[in-house]
């Protein structure tokens, strides 16, 4: 069931952009990733975990803008500074003395890290992690799950129909905690391989999170060490939902270097590539720059997310408000007869159905709940913030109580 | 990929021929389904009709019993089909691909057996028949709908499974059952296992996506390649549903099905 009348402006828009900008929205952004007609395609507004679409429909937000939102739209505490920031100038010929305080900063509470370069998106940052991989170890392999996000860039191989597929010629995948189908990686392309990608857990769209298995870093290590090859973590979207010092302390793993991003800055553009004692020397040979990499705005912000995290709670305040969603979700789906699981960390949450592999029920029960005023994707996990409240999820409960109901009933 | 037929690979060039058997055999047989004056034809004598080119897999249409099928791909005749009576033999397979997209030049007819001249009449015919349906405002908007779409999947089934830049994509396509359907128009399901995409002829009662046009003009405007499938869907004219990659994996190969179908020949594609 669509609704069009509820999104005329959207649909107008988007007819407008279709002339002038490729697929209209292009990315993982576009209507086909969503459930088209169901959901807006343009958004206006939005201001702690509420937003408003072009059309003035207000929903609870669950996407956070891809993860970026951790302490909430319009945070006052983060968007003050940042605007005074704005006010004496972003963008220098020469980085503001704030990049150094963000360095110390970040250095100090990822664990293992001792140096930070600073860019804007996380593909920048895994593309930089693979070049430094494959100049440090003079190997040109890149082994990475299979399923598992790393960037949109061509090497990332994020999409197998990218008119330049043969650019990730060098990345191979393993099944994600098929360890002895790592290990048999790792001896099939001995003495070739430069590093080994792992995001903390497994968060592929289309299909249920897996947390790791428990030996999966312990082997993730060995193999590295006895191949000379390097332990990327791409934290960009755990970035500090799951452990205030890094997601790799939780699983207890320890990377070489790490990918950071999204919610480092609550939404504005920055993201890190850290890295250990054993790296600095090759990450100092390099020629890193971009024009906006150093631009104090986002540093600015950066400071100030870490500061309101901290005290809006951090990780656990996030955890316990995902586990009320999750229980919540759940015992709903449940007692309206579907397998509705939630896996994935509490404070990152996806719903699948285990009767349906397919998605069809998540796309029922997203364009249900997006009816009902909650923004939740069919396809893509989802993110907690610290702008939500137990009064919010609650509410999101409740709605999906008669999502499930309608959708039991054929009548959503 | 190169706009001009002459400057085309071999491989190139051998998939679009394939392409053009493949899209030509089943247009004809729908042709003569939906035309009284084809299917009388068709029907006046049993026949079955083969187009073929060296090194590439030959197409078929037959005529037996009312009944009016085609095939391509390797696939054999269907049950019944009567031994070739005209096999319609193209010099190369680029000669093949320019013939079947009105570039000019014409087979060699090499008749084999009783119905030879009733297949050769019934061709030529449903052949000249088949674009100047296209072109007749009075031709209904379904049964172009379900004209292009048929011939759509059968290109896509050859490109799939004869375009080798393509074999990586499919890897990552995951494998299952997807129902096409436009009301009034046509319901269609296809099964994409590997590198292999098959029209199937059952319809489908769960299948892994669905791909629905909210009417027959949707589904001429994105057949036809006049209204991208990425902006129909965003427009509401196309929903999908299910097993997403599935169907944007089939969207890609959609794509490079559109680059072959671009390919023009002479002075024109310069």
């Amino acid at each position: 069931m669509s609704d069009t009348g509820r999104f005329s402006r959207s649909l107008e828009l988007f007819e407008r952009a279709a002339k002038v900008i490729p697929g209209g929205i292009y990315g993982s952004k576009a209507p086909g990733f969503l459930v088209p007609g169901s959901y807006p395609y343009y958004i206006e507004s939005a201001k702690g975990c509420r937003m408003r679409d072009a059309d003035g429909n207000e929903f609870i937000d669950y996407l956070c803008g891809y993860g970026s939102q951790i302490v909430g739209y319009g945070n006052e505490r983060v968007d003050g500074p940042a605007c005074e920031r704005a006010s004496r100038g972003d963008l220098l010929d020469q980085p503001a003395p704030v990049m150094v305080e963000l360095a110390e900063r970040i250095v100090g509470a990822v664990e293992g890290s001792s140096w930070a370069v600073f860019m804007k998106n996380g593909t920048d940052a895994t593309t930089l992690a693979y070049s430094l991989a494959r100049v440090r170890t003079e190997k040109p392999i890149a082994i990475m799950a299979s399923g598992a996000y790393h960037g949109a860039a061509n090497w990332c191989g994020a999409n197998p129909f990218a008119a330049l597929a043969a650019d990730s010629a060098g990345v191979l995948t393993f099944r994600y905690n098929d360890l002895p189908g790592l290990e048999r990686l790792f001896a099939e392309k001995r003495g070739r391989i430069a590093c080994l990608f792992l995001t903390p857990y497994h968060h592929p769209t289309f299909r249920p999170q897996e947390m790791p298995d428990p030996a999966l870093y312990e082997t993730a290590r060995r193999l590295c060490d006895s191949e000379g090859a390097l332990l990327v973590m791409d934290d960009i979207r755990g970035n500090f939902r799951l452990h205030p010092r890094g997601s790799h302390v939780r699983f207890g793993a320890k990377p070489d270097l790490w990918c950071m991003g999204k919610a480092m800055a609550n939404g504005y553009p920055i993201s890190a590539l850290l890295g250990g004692a054993e790296t600095r020397g090759t990450a100092n040979s390099f020629f890193i720059t971009g024009t906006y990499w150093m631009s104090a705005v986002p540093m600015v912000a950066a400071m100030a997310t870490m500061d309101e995290m901290e005290r809006l709670g951090g990780v656990p305040r996030l955890e316990s408000l995902g586990l009320l969603l999750k229980e919540g979700l759940e015992s709903e789906g449940r007692a309206a007869g579907f397998g509705a699981r939630v896996s994935g960390p509490p404070a990152i949450p996806f719903l699948t159905f285990d009767e349906d592999p397919d998605l069809y029920l998540n796309q029922r029960f997203g364009a249900a709940m997006a009816r009902r005023g909650v923004f939740m994707h069919p396809h893509h996990n989802w993110f907690i913030s610290l702008a939500h409240g137990e009064a919010d999820i609650a509410q999101t409960v409740d709605r999906a109580r008669e999502a499930f109901a309608a959708m039991a009933s054929g009548a959503e | 990929m190169e706009k001009n037929l002459d400057r085309l690979s071999k491989a190139d060039a051998a998939t679009l021929a394939r392409i053009r058997l493949a899209t030509t055999v089943r247009l004809v047989a729908l042709a003569a389904e939906a035309e009284p004056e084809l299917r009388a034809k068709a029907y006046a004598r049993p026949f079955s009709l083969i187009l073929s080119a060296p090194g590439i897999p030959s197409a078929g249409i037959c005529s037996r019993r009312g009944t009016i099928r085609s095939w391509a791909g390797g696939a054999k005749a269907p049950e019944g089909a009567l031994p070739p009576s005209l096999v319609l033999r193209f010099t190369s397979p680029r000669a093949a691909a320019l013939t079947l997209g009105g570039g000019g030049g014409a087979p060699f007819p090499l008749p084999l057996g009783p119905g030879a001249l009733s297949a050769l009449s019934f061709f030529r015919t449903a052949a000249a028949c088949v674009p100047a349906m296209f072109r007749d405002p009075a031709t209904e908007v379904a049964l172009k709908a379900r004209l292009l779409a048929e011939a759509a999947l059968r290109g896509l089934a050859e490109v799939a499974a004869s375009d080798d830049s393509l074999a990586e994509r499919l890897a990552h396509v995951p494998d299952g059952t997807v129902a096409l359907e436009a009301t009034g128009a046509f319901s269609i399901g296809i099964s994409k296992s590997g590198r292999r995409i098959e029209l199937l002829k059952a319809a489908l009662v769960s299948p892994n996506a669905r791909l629905a046009f909210r009417d027959a003009a949707s589904a001429v405007a994105v057949f036809s390649g006049s209204r991208p499938a990425v902006v129909a869907l965003g427009a509401g004219e196309v929903a999908i549903g299910g097993l997403l990659p599935l169907v944007q994996g089939l969207f890609a190969v959609l794509d490079r099905l559109g680059e072959y179908m671009a390919v023009g020949s002479g002075e024109a594609a310069r």
